[in-house]
């Protein structure tokens, strides 16, 4: 049964708020028959907030509003493809000018092709409460913050993706949105020297679901890091991300496959939601 | 008089009380020592000096019979590692007569599969499982044996830096060029590497020879993802040879 959320504050009829075991204990919710012991509301038609619920306690919320969920297709590595929207982020990786835009010098090859993708992947994803990550590199000019072996790109205060500066903004089309997150990163991995895991756990955040460029640099290391952090599910949309080369992207999607990763087209990771 | 034979008296004391073999270490270390005498290794040219090594160490990661036999009938096998184990003892031999320091990395996991990757909890049950500590599984293969010197480093997951303290222990060590061998390229090779390129480590080295991974396929593609990031990618012979 759909459950909706009323964005309207007036009251419903006698049951009190309880608060609802989530990791805010200021979320407060009631319906018409009473939250159960176990704070489950699926058996509710409607719900009432107390208050404003923040970006976390709406997924949260959706999470527990049983979204229905499909077994994997053939030849997934995982049994079944959970898609527990409140439990689940997608990390938009390095989809800036100076990496995609095809007048840069420092573009990845296949970055263009993928921003109609991508922006798609981004809709799909709000639309069903998907925490939205944007994580962008933005480096010092000097280079000091960069892999010792891009270091010789930063001379005279230029280089690719300074902060501040046009190339590391965001693509045309991708636009960050109230209730998202930017995280600002330095190496490939999105995991790598920063809180990204301290913000994803405190949202209860298990499931990933990464876009964006290159393959087998902040995709792969981003994605490794994950499988290493135990994330239950980690998802790679296969025509939303890309590599300099075709051969090098599916060789990497197929690498990331072997470690258990679900790799899907942008299609197919559509279908899996139903509401 | 008195006064010199004194001074002399404590001078001999001074010579004889002193760690004549610390010190012998400590400047073989420090100081260049040249090569006056060509060395060869199968029929290789003479390795070029270089000043480097105290700089230097070596990574031989997860050459553990449950990566590399095939009689111990793990779904760990690796089945391009059996034949690298002559290499990396090559290597390890050769690291030893320059100096370098030796680092083995090797899984060691709890029976529960607790400690090991998600999507590998399954393997374990019973008690049983791949490179258990303390199992035979989890031990390095004939032919290669930790010596006094050396350093072993347990890890969990796939980069030997992950949750470990080996940075700690290179940086420790003024070690700022990394040299690496063994398995599997596409997950603990790759992941060790790519890691050690985010720490800045200087100079990076990965043994094409002395990797491996379940397809010759996988590994060339993996060894030039890690190349087109700066990280050096010579054979033995090629490394023999060089500096590096």
């Amino acid at each position: 049964m759909a459950v909706m959320l009323s964005a309207l504050w007036h009251s419903l009829p006698s049951k009190p708020f309880v608060s609802f075991g989530s990791a805010n204990p200021n979320l407060k919710v009631r319906c018409t028959v009473g939250i159960r012991s176990n704070n489950d509301l699926s058996h509710c038609s409607a719900i009432h907030l107390q208050s404003k619920p923040s970006a976390c306690d709406r997924r949260f919320l959706r999470n527990n509003c049983s979204i229905k969920t499909t077994n994997a297709s053939k030849g997934d590595d995982v049994s079944t493809a959970s898609t527990k929207c409140g439990e689940t982020a997608m990390l938009v990786i390095d989809m800036q000018n100076d990496y995609v835009l095809s007048e840069s010098p420092t573009r990845i090859v296949g970055a263009n092709a993928i921003v109609p993708s991508v922006i798609e992947a981004v809709s799909v994803a709000r639309e069903h409460g998907i925490l939205v990550i944007w994580v962008v590199r933005e480096h010092d000019k000097q280079g000091r913050d960069v892999e010792l072996f891009r270091r010789h790109l930063y001379t005279d205060g230029v280089g690719p993706a300074l902060q501040r500066s046009k190339g590391a903004e965001l693509v045309e089309g991708l636009v960050i949105q109230d209730g998202d997150y930017k995280l600002v990163k330095t190496r490939f991995s999105a995991f790598f020297a920063t809180n990204l895991d301290l913000v994803l756990k405190s949202c209860g955040i298990n499931n990933l679901v990464v876009v964006g460029i290159q393959t087998p640099n902040c995709i792969r290391q981003t994605v490794f890091d994950a499988v290493s952090l135990d994330y239950k599910h980690v998802t790679v949309i296969t025509d939303a991300t890309a590599a300099a080369t075709p051969e090098i992207h599916l060789a990497n999607i197929e690498d990331m496959k072997n470690i258990g990763v679900s790799t899907r087209t942008l299609h197919d990771w559509c279908t899996t939601f139903k509401l | 008089m008195t006064a010199h034979l004194t001074l002399l008296a404590a001078l001999v004391f001074l010579l004889l009380s002193f760690d004549k073999r610390s010190l012998f270490q400590y400047l073989k270390k420090k100081i260049l020592i040249i090569n006056l005498e060509p060395r060869r290794l199968d029929s290789a040219p003479m390795a070029t000096v270089c000043c480097n090594w105290n700089e230097t160490a070596l990574l031989v990661i997860d050459m553990q019979n449950d990566f590399v036999l095939p009689e111990m009938g793990s779904p760990m096998l690796v089945a391009g590692a059996k034949a690298v184990v002559p290499a990396v003892a090559k290597v390890v031999s050769l690291a030893r007569e320059r100096g370098i320091f030796v680092i083995w990395v090797v899984r060691e996991h709890d029976p529960s599969g607790k400690d090991v990757e998600l999507f590998r909890r399954h393997h374990y049950s019973n008690g049983k499982g791949p490179t258990m500590k303390g199992a035979k599984g989890a031990e390095l293969v004939d032919g290669l044996k930790i010596r006094d010197g050396d350093y072993k480093l347990v890890k969990t997951r796939f980069s030997a830096f992950f949750n470990t303290h080996l940075d700690a222990v290179l940086k420790g060590s003024g070690i700022k060029r990394l040299v690496i061998v063994g398995v599997q390229t596409p997950n603990c090779i790759r992941q060790t590497v790519f890691d050690a390129v985010a720490l800045d480590y200087e100079h990076i080295t990965v043994i094409v020879d002395a990797t491996a991974a379940a397809t010759p396929e996988i590994h060339s593609s993996n060894i030039r993802d890690m190349k087109n990031v700066g990280v050096a990618t010579p054979t033995l012979q090629e490394w023999t040879c060089s500096g590096a």
